[in-house]
């Protein structure tokens, strides 16, 4: 067993039962432990900020439409501050308005998934984050990003 | 008659006279009194001259029987008989005289004649010769004359081609001719050809109406424009106008117009620099200054526009037009607060629909998921009776699913119309069935003339995709037909007819099948939004559509339905296709 802590996932999002079939989903494939939940972009600030760096989230799944804090005022935060650069973020949402794909993507997001009632969608996205974790080289995590059994 | 028969006594007939002379044949001087007779040669030579001038007065002959006088006073009677007939002869006047009361041309001079062609005149009457003085009043003259004695001067008499060949003028002198006693005989007439001077003076007549007509003309345009002329003295500073200067600037001074600055204080300070600018940068040449310049605040008038052209006369001066533009600038506001209206109402409409969907997607999507769930966790241990029921659930949840995606894209049907493109609507149909996935079972014809046509591709696709469809998911067959067929209807507008052979529509149902969630119902049914996405589609192309029974023989009787939409097309250029 590497040393490195494992990358965590933070899944930002109001919606209780999206939040639920992520976790299903992430749970068959054996990722259920590093899956967080944020309730709004506030909550999520709080996570990236947190004092010890090694235990920050290195990847969001971040709703847009939120109470307090919502998905786009998080991504103008993220691109004002130094310290929350690092994190990659998908925009997973509703909401399929050319508009919000756009000013998603002016704000250096990884990627935008529109959430959608097809079956095996939540496994869908699951396995994507897995895949992206396994192949991409994320900024300050050298070869730590080894994924159990990987 | 008495005549001298010496050579030298005939002078008067001599050389180039001789030929205009011809007619005055002695027969003719006789019937005048102009034999030497009426004279005798007792006569003193001075009463004898004076009877001969009286002689030449009344008309003269070749003959005068001058046999009596003195060679002397032959000689300076002869010349002075000699240039009286040359002035008779050569006169550019018409000379003539008519004689009794019918009045028959005794003499006329060669241009008088020649009027008369080769027609014989000599005693004839007037009328006769020239019906046209009757009717144009000159005879009835001739007769006044005739009577009363008393001349009279005929202005601008017109003949026309009958006898002068095309329509000439002529002002006509008439005075009564008397005999001895003093009774009236005749009427010497003397006309003048004014044809001329008449043409020149109704040229100048029809010229001073033309003006006078686009004088006029100017003017109302100018009035119901709003317009006014300026002109702008650069070196003087001053401006001229009318009515809409003393309209934007008051009542003109002293020297009837006003300071260039008075204009520039009136002006919006931007517009002010700008003009100023202007006028001093004007070039003489082609290219006319044109302006929109807005009042700083004028009480009615918002903005003119001022158009000019640098002119030295000798002095530099900017003449142009002034134009209130006022209501074109309220138009434009209006315009463009109607506009900015427009789009805020579609940017609410949008953002409504979003947040519906949005909404109502959000629950669904858990309803959805938790179904999932359910069907997961209950695993193999489910009875066929509870996969039954979730299998009910979720189709239900799909079709909820589809409706809200229908919504949402039926929203946005109305925004971002597409360019015109060259369709060929063959190609479109087949495409559009290879989309749809309709079954080799149902036969689909296309006939479409013209077979390509510009048009917004996106939208008749749109309503192509949902009638074909339509055609298709209603259908209660297993083999079936749909045609498409495409006419030009008038210069500008296409006709569509979607044809199947279906179960058909209740005609008190065709009205309804275009509204929202209703459908006619069916095997899989849609979300019933097709047929009001095509409703609303063709209504915003400026087409209409409406449902009639399929034609004959196309279906068995009493089954099948037409779907007809109009579809204008953009109007094409006339004068030929231009070249690329």
């Amino acid at each position: 067993m590497s040393a490195a802590p494992l990358p965590r996932i933070l899944v930002v999002d109001d919606d209780e039962i999206d939040v639920m079939a992520l976790e299903r989903a992430f749970a068959e494939i054996g990722l259920a432990e590093r899956l967080e939940v944020a309730g709004d972009g506030e909550a999520a600030l709080g996570r990236l900020l947190e004092p010890d760096a090694a235990g920050r989230p290195v990847l969001l799944l971040l709703d847009l439409n939120m109470p307090r804090m919502g998905g786009f005022e998080l991504l103008e935060r993220r691109v004002a501050d130094p310290a929350l650069e690092a994190v990659t973020v998908f925009v997973m949402t509703t909401s399929a308005r050319p508009q919000d794909i756009e000013r998603a993507y002016g704000l250096g997001i990884a990627g935008y998934v529109v959430k959608s009632t097809r079956r095996g969608f939540s496994q869908a996205v699951a396995q994507l984050v897995e895949r992206y974790l396994d192949l991409v080289t994320l900024p300050g995590a050298g070869d730590a990003l080894v994924l159990p059994g990987g | 008659m008495t005549s001298d028969t010496s050579n030298d006594a005939r002078p008067v007939a001599a050389a180039g006279l001789e030929e205009a002379a011809a007619p005055f044949d002695a027969e003719r001087v006789a019937a005048l009194g102009m034999t030497a007779g009426g004279a005798g040669p007792g006569g003193a030579p001075r009463d004898a001259r004076r009877g001969i001038l009286d002689r030449l007065r009344r008309g003269c002959g070749p003959d005068l029987g001058l046999s009596w006088m003195s060679a002397a006073e032959r000689e300076g009677a002869e010349t002075e008989a000699g240039q009286l007939r040359a002035c008779f002869e050569q006169s550019p006047a018409l000379i003539a005289m008519v004689e009794g009361e019918a009045h028959r041309l005794a003499i006329a001079n060669p241009r008088m004649k020649a009027l008369f062609g080769d027609r014989p005149w000599r005693d004839r009457p007037l009328a006769e010769l020239c019906p046209e003085l009757a009717r144009n009043g000159a005879i009835a003259a001739y007769d006044r004359v005739y009577e009363t004695g008393a001349g009279e001067i005929l202005p601008e008499i017109p003949l026309a081609g009958e006898v002068a060949g095309e329509l000439r003028y002529f002002t006509t002198l008439l005075q009564p001719r008397r005999d001895d006693a003093g009774r009236v005989t005749g009427v010497i007439t003397l006309a003048f050809d004014t044809t001329e001077l008449v043409r020149a003076r109704r040229r100048a007549e029809a010229l001073a109406i033309d003006q006078s007509l686009q004088q006029t003309s100017l003017d109302l345009a100018f009035a119901v424009g709003g317009m006014g002329y300026v002109a702008i003295d650069l070196a003087a500073r001053r401006i001229d106008g009318g009515p809409l200067l003393e309209r934007l600037l008051g009542a003109p001074d002293k020297s009837g117009g006003w300071p260039l600055d008075s204009l520039l204080r009136a002006l919006e300070d931007g517009d002010a620099g700008r003009l100023r600018n202007m006028l001093e940068t004007v070039q003489d040449g082609a290219t006319p200054i044109d302006a929109e310049l807005s009042l700083a605040d004028h009480e009615d008038v918002v903005a003119i526009r001022l158009v000019g052209r640098l002119q030295r006369t000798p002095a530099a001066v900017l003449i142009g037009i002034v134009a209130d533009i006022t209501e074109r600038r309220r138009s434009e506001d209006l315009l463009n607060r109607r506009a900015a209206d427009l789009a805020a109402a579609n940017r609410q409409l949008e953002q409504f629909t979003h947040l519906v969907s949005h909404d109502l997607k959000s629950p669904l999507r858990g309803v959805h998921h938790l179904a999932s769930f359910l069907r997961e966790d209950l695993g193999a241990s489910a009875s066929p009776a509870v996969l039954g029921h979730l299998d009910r659930l979720e189709r239900q949840i799909a079709k909820m699913s589809r409706m809200l995606d229908d919504l949402q894209a039926y929203a946005h049907a109305d925004r971002a119309a597409g360019r015109g493109e060259m369709v060929d609507i063959g190609a479109l149909v087949v495409e559009l069935a290879e989309l749809l996935g309709v079954p080799d079972t149902i036969r689909l014809e296309v006939d479409a003339t013209p077979s390509r046509v510009t048009t917004d591709r996106t939208a008749l696709a749109l309503v192509l995709r949902n009638l074909i469809d339509n055609a298709v998911k209603h259908h209660d067959r297993e083999n079936g037909r749909i045609a498409v067929r495409a006419r030009r209807d008038g210069r500008a507008r296409l006709r569509v007819v979607v044809i199947d052979d279906g179960p058909g529509i209740a005609a008190k149902q065709r009205d309804a099948v275009f509204e929202l969630f209703r459908s006619a119902g069916g095997k899989g049914a849609g979300s019933g939004m097709g047929l009001a996405f095509v409703r609303r589609a063709v209504l915003r192309h400026g087409g209409r559509i409406w449902i009639e029974d399929a034609p004959d023989g196309f279906a068995e009787p009493g089954r099948g339905v037409a779907f007809t939409f109009t579809w204008p097309l953009p109007l094409e250029r006339s004068g030929g296709r231009r070249a690329k």
